[in-house]
């Protein structure tokens, strides 16, 4: 053993974890992934406005914790789904997928806070539905511009087929 | 010239094959054979028998989910793989930027 066969060897190491970053920055975000955590989003700023409508009794029950916990198992559930179509979990995300995943997040925090704060202080009525579908369409444009960049930056995944 | 490896340095985990594999795995929480076979480009038999090395060794542990067609094979670094990965890369790590010759140099 000398440095250099050290320094290939270090060099698989790191090209083994880049092929991990590559495959979930390339393939982490599949259309009904996507889509699925919209819909879930959406159910939820929906059911807040109905709340704001029909919010009494058991309905309003249904409304305020039901539908929220259930948009969050549904999403919890998508992210297992994912993994598993993905055929591999990464034990951390690399840097550009949290930073794309940073931006992603405070960009549609910033549009569903501001916009349905306006909303609501204008009395617009279902402030939180527009609000949300507003996030979500920043959500979805910014996860497809986030997965053009990352296949133009990430080598193709060829798995052999024998 | 030959180099004495630095404590930590696993010729389980060295061989070519088998660094790939353990390398790909450290990267994940987990990840299924099929995926492990696509990525390091083995055959299904070649990968087996690695992992069974592996898994003698106490270095990864093998879940198998489902059965006939729905059947899932899961392969993860245990504990004990996972140190000593991190051992040997530390040892790799230590012999390239140290260099320095073995008192007795090797033909």
């Amino acid at each position: 053993m000398d440095p250099r066969q050290a320094q290939a060897s270090l060099d698989e190491v790191r090209t083994r974890e880049q092929q991990i970053a590559d495959v979930v920055a390339r393939d982490g975000t599949p259309w009904w992934y996507l889509g699925g955590i919209a819909a879930a989003f959406l159910a939820v700023t929906v059911s807040s406005d109905l709340d704001d409508l029909w919010g009494a009794g058991w309905i309003g029950l249904v409304l305020d914790y039901a539908v929220p916990v259930a948009g969050i198992a549904g999403i919890g559930g998508l992210a297992m789904a994912l993994h598993r179509s993905l055929g591999v979990r990464p034990r951390r995300y690399s840097g550009r997928v949290l930073r794309g995943m940073v931006w992603l997040g405070a960009a549609f925090l910033v549009v569903y806070i501001g916009l349905g704060t306006a909303l609501r202080l204008a009395e617009v009525s279902w402030d939180s539905t527009i609000s949300g579908v507003a996030a979500v369409l920043v959500f979805l444009g910014g996860s497809l511009a986030l997965r053009r960049n990352a296949g133009t930056e990430s080598a193709p995944h060829r798995p052999r087929v024998d | 010239m030959a180099y004495t490896p630095a404590p930590g340095f696993d010729e389980l985990i060295h061989a070519p094959t088998r660094l790939s594999i353990v390398s790909l795995l450290a990267a994940t929480a987990w990840a299924e054979f099929g995926f492990v076979r696509d990525s390091i480009q083995l055959s299904d038999s070649a990968l087996s028998k690695q992992i069974s090395t592996l898994e003698q060794a106490g270095y990864v542990t093998v879940d198998k989910t489902g059965a006939g067609r729905r059947s899932r094979t899961y392969v993860r670094l245990s504990p004990r793989g996972r140190n000593a990965f991190n051992g040997h890369v530390a040892a790799l790590q230590k012999l390239v930027n140290v260099s320095v010759p073995d008192e007795e140099p090797a033909s």
